[in-house]
């Protein structure tokens, strides 16, 4: 029960992007089209797991034996570094498709720092290594969510009647307010 | 920063330097080769971005 109150506190109420503002970035940029959103959502979320789980072994089996948890920030960036290199050179051996639709967006969640952030929030909060993997799914499902229906609302956008000085960016950051307000309302459920 | 703090940080660049070049030297599936032309953001950043084409043309 425990573990479903932490999916759902970090999906909805402590959404990574509306109530953290990680990952404004790709929030802003992929979100042109809904397509795209899903594609980056669904790399976001692969990474994000995978990585959760490996900083996890490398922080309690690494630097806490060798008393060099100071190094953990830079330990993690390199450690994504190399996993999303990893990944991609996977997709390429065995997964053609995937990649053609995944590969794009791979390079970009490199420079995406919600994927350091849940990385560095799993041990800062104290997570075990279940905690950690559940965090790892329901972080990057939030973000998912967030861009798809960002995405949806801005083609309609495209199509409003906007003041011509609220056009593009500002109204989309109008529109991330009042979302990240929207979250705000259900903070009280979990 | 102790000995093993200086021999974990190499350890750590090796395996990036490594995938990295590893990953530069796979080639890519046919029907992907289009893809340095990708224009799904506005990261000027990114090495994909048809920005940089653009500007080698």
């Amino acid at each position: 029960m425990e573990l479903i109150g932490l999916f759902v506190s970090l999906t909805f109420v402590n959404n990574v992007v509306l109530s953290k503002f990680y990952a404004i970035c790709p929030l802003m940029g992929l979100s042109k089209k809904p397509q795209n959103a899903l594609n980056m959502g669904l790399a976001v979320t692969f990474v994000i797991f995978v990585a959760s789980i490996v900083t996890y072994f490398i922080y309690y089996y690494v630097l806490v034996p060798l008393e060099i948890t100071y190094l953990d920030l830079i330990t993690f960036i390199l450690v994504i570094a190399s996993l999303i290199q990893f990944v991609e050179m996977f997709l390429k051996k065995t997964s053609p498709e995937i990649y053609k639709s995944m590969g794009v967006y791979l390079p970009l969640i490199t420079t995406n720092c919600a994927v350091l952030g849940v990385a560095l929030d799993n041990i800062s909060a104290g997570y075990n290594l279940i905690e950690a993997a559940v965090a790892g799914l329901a972080v990057p499902i939030g973000f998912a969510i967030v861009i798809y229906v960002f995405a949806t609302i801005r083609e309609r956008l495209d199509i409003a009647d906007v003041p011509e000085s609220f056009e593009g960016a500002p109204i989309a950051l109008i529109t991330a307010g009042i979302m990240a307000c929207a979250i705000m309302g259900i903070a009280g459920i979990v | 920063m102790s000995i093993y703090a200086i021999i974990f940080l190499a350890i750590m660049i090796a395996i990036f330097i490594g995938t990295y070049l590893l990953n530069k030297n796979t080639p890519k599936p046919e029907g992907c080769d289009d893809m340095e032309e990708c224009s799904a953001c506005a990261n000027f950043g990114c090495t994909m971005n048809s920005h940089h084409k653009e500007e080698n043309n």
